[in-house]
This record gives structure tokens, sequence and C-alpha cells, in this order.
């Protein structure tokens, strides 16, 4: 009895011993020399059953079957060690990847587009969700496109506003973008709304506000009943999508040939929502470019009956937008394509 | 103009300070750009449009603004006489010191003069000094200076000839003659053309119409006679002649807006009271007016539906009325509304629409609403062209390409195209004096800008070449294809397969189809070119760009470009894709290093392959190309890896391996064998 007693003590001891190693355990390896020296064919356990013979026969499957459990447990005990250790390895080796989040990202190719052409289909955008159609006339223009459509008298002072580089005596850079309008009005009949963005040319001396280029946007209406308060509607909704909600919009006369009556046009000033600051010269207003209802001369000229129909045109320079959104004083900009200037308008 | 407010108030009684009185001008459509100090007040700079000629006076700018407002704007006596005109009481009497006679009714109507002898020279009187100063002219003497007064009150230039140098006392208003030439005030002698108005004497030119005098014929110190000329010139023909001669001067500034030709009297009689005034002098009696072509008032209907309808303000018609009446028109009630009858300074109100612009600018554009055109809705939206345009540039932006916009006018580059360039006639300066005819030379200029030495830039424009004027999408690549960085371990540079890699993402985003052919381009390396043809049609180009001329122009030494023109492409019908099943079976990937000539294009190679593959090819790609050690002279490596799938089962290996078995027979045909 006190034999097998003593045995079945010592399984109990072993148990507690190989328990407390395996918790301790700071590796695999040592996890695995524990479980060999318990658990193993020469393990002290397996080392027990041996002794099974010195107990009585009655005893004997009592025993075993401690041992076994014994053994159960402890194996449980060493998987469970295992486990953990195994996540202890793994959160080590991750660790030792850890990235310096302050290390640059990896500098991919990306686009850049330039802040005229942004500009561009942010307009047309807005005149297409209007219901405008996009034409686009040359930039080498004829003559007759550029002025005599447009209703300019022959030897008339207002072509002085209109500084014009010339290829011959009919042919010129366009000066306007207004020059589309004749040939809308060859192609196609009313009513049309029509728009263009391009680029126009005039022999001015460059300087930070001028340029020889430029960029300009005109859009025109003809339908039945059209009038200025159709202008001025429309020219409230183009400035609300390109300044924001709340522009209002303010004429004032201003004589263009090719419109009577001839307005000039401003935006109350998004900047400063009309209390006055640098963009406004403190006026709460920004002049924008020139509008007005579409002079008959050139509605009749195409055929088109004024009785029945009548139009507005306006139109506006491009690169003044950007200039204002981002404060840039220099027109020239624009054109140098300097990529440490391209890049702070990445949208 | 440069308009004094106190020479204003002689026209019109007000207590209006500057500030507002510009705003008012301004709110009317003369912008007033700057108010500035001068010793005689507060000086308005009014920038008047072309078509407002009258508004280039004291009396204009008064008129307007009593216009406006009658109350704040009271029109005072001298207003009230210099409307009626002055008058000495001999207007009706011939003048018999001079004669005048027109010879070209058309550029010269009307043609006034008035002769004054024994006459005293000396500076003008300061009041007159005073204000012509602050409205920008420099004092002469007493008669320069009141005609300067008289042109600066009324509008009207006059010009005073010492009468004593004119042959036989005479004026002939006429055209230039044949190798006619003049020295004018200037001091400069200049050739005339016959369709040049001249203002003669029996002999000579001896002014040029409404431009400037002749220095032979001015007024001097020892002047004893003088004629003092008030005309109406043919505001074209004064704008042909200065521009042709190159001059501008105040003068001609009016002239060619349009002068009031029934003042010509009035400014003559206008003089004549202020040279009294400051020296004395009367004129001989009467007056030579020779007055050939009469202005003639034409009657307007202005209806007043149309009014309302095209102001979109309702203004009645008695408020319509006064405003043009208060403008200087004759007006009257007809069933429709009124009959109005434009003043004689003003020759812009010609139709209905100029006297509605009359009636909205007086009533105040800010009482106008705002609405929202209906009628018809059309279906707006980008042209073909412009979709084109888009589609390409959202291609290049999503290549990584930064975009430029560069100058159309340039001066000729190593870059340009071989057509020849179209000049400009009259160029600004030379670095803008042609049209380019190809993106890349301005894609050169700003490509060191961009990244140094890797650059990657495109830009979307036109170019010009004979009649042809297109829209071309040029690029220029150059240097590593990623940017330098410290977890880029690769140094991948740019090749011509770069080059070809974004034309053929480009043209499948344009959904065309387009392959390289062998070109001769004079820019581009002689071996590393190629023209881009899109449906049998030569689009474009594309190659590494000229060495020598990369080192010219500053560019990285091995730089490549490609320009394609849109214009072309868009002809060229887009297709569109057709569906293909997609088989859910799995795939088998076999490789195979094919050695081969150098001679046998990589083309052959894939479509042997593909020949022999047939349906169970999906994908086929050129992995590694490897030539030196180990490879013949002559010949090259290629790695190509084939993508095998059955639409309907699983592929075996086997299957598999007799694809590529045939695919290395259908190969030995080339010459070429594996490795
Ligand atoms: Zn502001």
């Amino acid at each position: 009895m006190a034999e097998a007693g003593v045995s079945m003590d010592s399984i109990r001891e072993k148990v507690v011993e190989a328990e407390e190693r395996i918790r301790k355990a700071a590796g695999l390896e040592e996890l695995k020399a524990i479980a060999t020296e318990y658990l193993g064919k020469n393990g002290a356990l397996t080392s027990l059953l041996r002794t099974v013979g010195s107990l009585p026969p009655e005893e004997r499957p009592k025993f075993g079957q401690a041992v076994n459990e014994a053994k159960r447990s402890l194996e449980v005990l060493v998987a469970a060690r295992e486990t953990e250790l195994l996540e202890v390895e793994r959160r080590r080796a991750e660790e030792r990847e850890r990235v310096d989040l302050t290390m640059p990202g990896r500098a991919f190719r990306t686009g850049i587009a330039h802040p005229i052409t942004q500009t561009e289909d942010r307009i047309k955008a807005a005149m297409i969700g209007l219901g405008f159609e996009f034409f686009e006339g040359p930039e080498l223009e004829e003559m007759k496109y550029n002025f005599e459509a447009l209703n300019y008298p022959p030897d008339h002072p207002a072509m002085d506003d209109q500084d014009t580089f010339y290829i011959d005596d009919h042919r010129l850079m366009r000066t306007q973008c207004t020059a589309i309008q004749g040939r809308v009005f060859e192609a196609k009949k009313p009513p049309l709304r029509v728009f263009t963005v391009g680029r126009c040319f005039r022999n001015e001396t460059v300087d930070r506000t001028h340029g020889h280029t430029f960029h300009q946007v005109d859009a025109f209406m003809v339908d039945r009943g059209v009038n200025m308060a159709h202008l001025k509607g429309t020219l409230k909704a183009f400035a609300t999508a390109m300044f924001g909600e709340g522009t209002q919009v303010r004429f004032r006369p201003d004589y263009f040939p090719f419109v009577e009556p001839g307005v000039d046009y401003s935006i109350s000033c998004p900047f400063c929502s009309g209390n006055g600051c640098a963009v406004c010269k403190s006026s709460g207003w920004i002049e924008l470019g020139g509008a007005g209802l579409i002079h008959p001369n050139i509605l009749r000229s195409y055929g088109i009956d004024t009785e029945e129909w009548t139009g507005w045109a306006f139109g506006l320079g491009v690169e003044r937008i950007p200039m204002m959104q981002y404060q840039i004083d220099d027109l020239r900009l624009f054109y140098e394509n300097d990529y440490r200037f391209l890049e702070q308008f990445r949208a | 103009m440069r308009l004094p407010l106190e020479w204003l108030q002689d026209y019109v009684e007000t207590e209006v300070p500057a500030a507002e009185i510009a705003d008012l001008l301004t709110n009317l459509g003369h912008e007033v750009e700057a108010i500035h100090e001068s010793d005689i007040g507060p000086v308005l700079e009014i920038k008047v449009t072309p078509n407002r000629g009258d508004c280039l006076s004291v009396l204009g700018v008064a008129r307007e603004l009593a216009a406006k407002d009658s109350q704040r704007f009271q029109p005072t006596e001298l207003m009230r006489t210099a409307v009626r005109g002055w008058t000495l009481g001999d207007e009706s009497k011939p003048l018999s010191e001079t004669s005048v006679a027109i010879e070209a009714p058309d550029l010269c109507p009307r043609y006034g003069a008035r002769v004054w002898t024994d006459v005293k020279t000396g500076p003008s009187s300061e009041r007159v000094q005073r204000r012509i100063t602050a409205a920008g002219m420099r004092p002469i003497d007493v008669v320069v200076d009141t005609t300067n007064y008289v042109m600066l009150e009324l509008g009207q230039p006059l010009h005073a000839f010492d009468l004593d140098t004119l042959k036989e006392d005479r004026i002939v208003v006429r055209t230039a003659k044949p190798g006619e030439q003049i020295r004018t005030l200037d001091g400069v002698d200049r050739k005339l053309e016959p369709e040049m108005l001249m203002i003669c004497d029996a002999e000579r030119p001896v002014a040029v119409a409404g431009v400037m005098g002749g220095e032979e014929t001015e007024v001097t110190p020892q002047t004893r006679r003088i004629l003092l000329e008030s005309a109406h010139f043919n505001p074209q023909s004064v704008r042909r002649t200065r521009r042709a001669l190159n001059l501008h001067t105040e003068a001609s500034h009016r002239f060619e807006r349009y002068v009031d030709p029934e003042g010509v009297v009035r400014a003559l009689n206008r003089f004549a009271i202020l040279y009294e005034e400051q020296t004395g002098c009367r004129p001989c009696e009467g007056v030579a007016d020779v007055y050939v072509r009469r202005w003639e008032p034409k009657k307007v209907p202005v209806r007043e539906e149309r009014w309302k309808m095209l102001l979109a303000m309702d203004v009645p018609r008695a408020i319509a009325a006064s405003s043009l009446i208060a403008l200087g028109c004759q007006v009257s009630e007809s069933t429709e509304g009124l009959e109005a009858t434009g003043p004689s300074w003003r020759s812009d109100l010609a139709i209905e629409e100029d006297f509605i612009e009359e009636i909205g600018r007086l009533y105040g554009y800010d009482k106008m609403p705002d609405l929202l055109p209906q009628g018809s809705t059309p279906l707006g939206g980008e042209s073909a062209l412009t979709a084109l345009r888009s589609r390409a540039r959202q291609a290049m932006l999503r290549l990584g390409y930064v975009e430029v916009v560069t100058h159309t006018l340039r001066a000729p580059s190593p870059l340009d195209a071989a057509e020849p360039l179209i000049p400009l006639r009259n160029p600004g300066s030379p670095e803008a004096a042609f049209l380019r005819n190809s993106l890349l030379p301005g894609l050169a200029d700003v490509a060191p800008r961009n990244y140094g030495p890797s650059p990657f830039v495109f830009e979307i424009g036109r170019t010009f070449a004979g009649d042809r004027e297109a829209v071309s999408l040029g690029a220029l690549l150059a240097g590593r294809i990623l940017p330098e960085h410290w977890a880029s371990k690769q140094e991948d540079t740019v090749d011509f397969s770069a080059a070809k890699g974004c034309l053929e993402r480009l043209f499948s985003h344009l959904r065309r189809e387009a392959a390289l052919e062998p070109s001769s381009d004079e820019r581009f390396h002689p071996a590393r070119q190629a023209k881009i043809m899109c449906a049998g049609k030569d689009v474009g180009i594309v190659g590494q760009l000229r060495r020598d001329l990369c080192e010219e122009l500053h560019l990285p030494k091995e730089s490549y470009a490609f320009e394609v023109c849109l214009s072309d492409v868009l002809d060229v019908p887009e297709y569109v894709p057709k569906y293909r099943p997609v088989s859910s079976f799995p795939f088998v990937r076999r490789d195979m290093a094919i050695e081969v000539s150098k001679a046998v294009p990589y083309a052959d190679i894939e479509a042997a392959i593909q020949e022999a593959a047939g349906e169970l090819l999906e994908r086929i790609w050129l992995f590694d190309v490897y030539e030196g050690k180990g490879i013949p002279e002559g010949k090259h490596s290629l790695g190509v890896a084939m993508i095998l799938r059955h639409p309907e089962k699983t592929l075996t290996d086997e299957e598999a391996n007799a694809v590529r078995e045939r695919a290395v027979a259908r190969l030995e045909q080339l010459g070429a064998k594996l490795r």
C-alpha cells in the first residue's frame, strides 16, 4: 500500500514539477526539451509506468490510468504553452519589421493637371450643366469672323482694344473667342446654346497681368423671348457653380460692337462675401467680363428674324479665375510650367 | 480722358463729391479709373468707350450726369448756352478773308473757319493754363491753348493756321496727290498716300485733316493773321490716315470717335469769346461754313413692349421718354410706344436697340431681375473633338504625366516639324513670331523645369501647318520611370518601350488601334523612331530625340517624345469592345526561352505562337530579352510567357505541353530554337 501511495504521490510530484517548468519555458527549444524530459520515451512519467510491476496487481490499472492522465494533462499544457511561445516569437519577428512612419512614401508618377485646364474643366462642367454645347473654333481665324461678323464697322476704334497679330490681309490670330459666333450661326439654326473655351492672342506688352496669349470663355444663346434677365440669371448660375452659393451678379453699361445693350458684369466678391478685401480692391465686387444682348445686325446678317429670336452673349478670361482663387500675382507663371508652380494645384 | 471737377461745375451745379460722381459715371458706362488731385481740385480719369466720342468733353460728361439726375446736377446757364450754341451774330455772313472748297465731301462733310487779323500771341490766361494742364495738356501759347481748351470743353478739335503762310489765302479740302509730302508739327516729313485727306492751300497740303497740322503754316509769335479751322471729318478716314502715318493725337482720337457735325460753328464762336477775353482780339466778320453733307436726323420707332421684353424691366413710357429727351433725343409718342430721333452728337443711336439701351442705362440695371432661360432645352455637351481631347488628357494624367500649357507663338526651334512655320506679319517680339507646327519645342522648353533629369510632360493644343490647324497631343519623357527614392531599388529608365507603352495605353483609352511603322524624321534617332499608324493613316510620331539636339536644348541625353494628331485620330471610328466570356477554369502558364536572330521582329514570334496555340492562348507577353554571353552574335534570347486556358474544362499538363511543343515547332520555321 505504502509503496503504491508513494508511487501515486510521485506522479503528482512530477506533474507539479513539470507544470511549473512548462509555464516558465522561455522558448520553443526549452519547451521541447521539457516535454521530452517528462513525456518522451525515457521521460520521467513514462519511466513511472515501468515501475508499475512493483505494485499489487489490483492497484496497477489505477496507477497506469493516473500516469496516462498526468501525461495527457501535461501534453495539453505543452501545446498551450507552445501556442503562447509561437505567438511571442511572431510578435518579436513582426516587431523587427516595424516601419518608420516618418519615412517618405514611395514616389509613384502621378499626373498633374495644369491650373488653366483644371479651370476649363470646371467651366465646361458648369456650362454643359446649363445645357450649353461646346463648340471649337480655330485660333488662326479669318478676319471676318473676328471683326466684321461681330458688327465691327471697318476702321473702328473699338479694334484698338484688340491689338491684333495678323497673318496676312485676311487672317489673324483671334483676339476674342466671340469669333466662334459667326461660325456657329453658319452651322446651326436657333434655338441654340453654345459656348467655347480657348486661346486668344493680342499684341500686347507682356507683364504680370498681360500676355500675348490668354484663354477666354465665350457663351451665347439664341431663343424666343430671351432677354437681359436671362443673361443675368445664367451668369449668376455660372458664377455660383464657379465661386459658390450666394454669388451675386451686377451689370454696368459698357460697349462691345457685338452686343446691344452691352454691359460689363461683376460678381459679388466670394473671398470676403462683399465686405471688401485685396482681391476686390475693397469694393466687394469683381469685374469678370463683358456681356449683352447679341446685336440685331449680327442675327439679321445670318438670316435670323430678330422679331422672333433674341440672344445674349458673355465672355470672360480663364486665367483670372485661378489667379483670384490661388492669389497668383503673375500671369506668366501659367506659361512657364515650372513643376514647383504646377504641383501646388494638384487636384 | 482727364476731367477737372471744377470745369465740370461750370456746366452743372453740383455738391456731389468727386468719388460719388465717379461711381455715377461708372454706372452710366463711363468708367472712372482714377481720381487725381490737382491744384484746381479733383480730376476724374474717365475711360470713354469708343462709341461715345461725345463724352470726350466737359459738355458731354455734364450732359450724362444731368440726364441721370437733373436734381443733383443742375445745368448751368453756360450749359444752356453751349447746347444752344454761342452766337456772335455774324454767322450767316460770308467771310471775305478766305475761301473754303471741299473736294472730298464724303471725307469732309463740313468745314468751318473764322479769321482774325492783327492778332496778339503770348501766354494764355492762368485759368486756361491751369485747366488744360489738369486735363493733361501742356500750355504753349494763347492760340494753341484756347483751341485745346475748346476741344476739351466741347469735344470739337480746332486748328489755327497762320493765314499769311497759306497760298492765295485759300483752303482746299482734298485727298493727297501722288508724291505729295508734308512736314507735320512734330517736325517729321511724311509721305502721303492718295487716299489721305489733306487740308491744303492753293498749292500744297498744309495739314493732315483731323490729325495734325503742318509745320510751315503753324502759328508763331510773328503771326499777324489767323485762320481757325473747325470741321467734321469722316471717322474712318481719319483713323486710316493716322494709322498709316502712325500718329495719334487728341484731335484724331476725337475725330475717329465722331465729332458733332452740328457743333462746328459753335466751337469757332466759343474760341472767339475765350480768345477775346484773353487778348481783346475780335474776329473778322463772317464765317466760312461749307456744309456739303448735312447731318440727317432719323426717326426710329422704340416700342414699349420691346424695351420691356429686352430689358426685363417695367420702365413706364413716360420715364423712357424723359430719359431719351434728357439725352438730347427728339421724342414723340406713337401707338406702340415712342418714336425717337438721336441728337447730332450721337452717331451710335441708330436702331431701336440702341435707344432701348439708353432707356435701361438711365433707369439702372440694378433693378433688373435674374432669371434662368426657359423655352427649348437643348442637350448640352462636349463636341466630339473636345470629348476625345478630354479622354486623351485623362489617359496622360493617369500615366503620370505633368500637363503643361506652352505658347502657340514661338521662335523657330530644332524640334519644329518639317513643314514651314507660319510667320506673324506683325510679331510683338522674336520669341513670339511664328505659329508652332509641333508641340515638341514647347515641351522641350519646359522639360528642364520639370523633375530636372526625369521629365514626364505633355500638352494638348493646336498646331499649324499650311492651311491646317489641328489639335495635337505631345509628350516628352526621359530619365527614371519612377523618381529617385529610398525605396526604389532599381534604376528603371525611359527607353523606346516606355514611350511605346504610353502610346499603347493612350490608344486603348481612345479605343483606336495603333501600329508603328518605320519613319525618317530628322528630329529623332534614325533607328529608334516610328510613325504612328491608325487605320492606315499616319497620325503621329514616336521616338528617341536625337542626342545632339537634346544637348543643344539642355534636355536629358536619352529623351523620348511622341506627338499624336488628335484631329486625325478623331476621323478613325472608335471600336466598341465586344464581350468575351470569362472562363472559370484554371490557367496553365508556360514559359519559353527562345534563341532567335535579332533580324526577326518580335511581332513575327508572337504571331507564330498565337497561330500555333490557337484559342487556348489567353495572354502572351515578353518578359525577358537577353543578349551576350552564351548567345551567338546577331541573336538574342527572348523569354516569352503564355497563359493557356480552356473555356470549358481544366487544361491538363499534357495538353499545355502539347501547345508549347506546337509553338516551338512553328517557331523553328522562323529559325528560332528553344534554349
Ligand atoms: Zn473681396
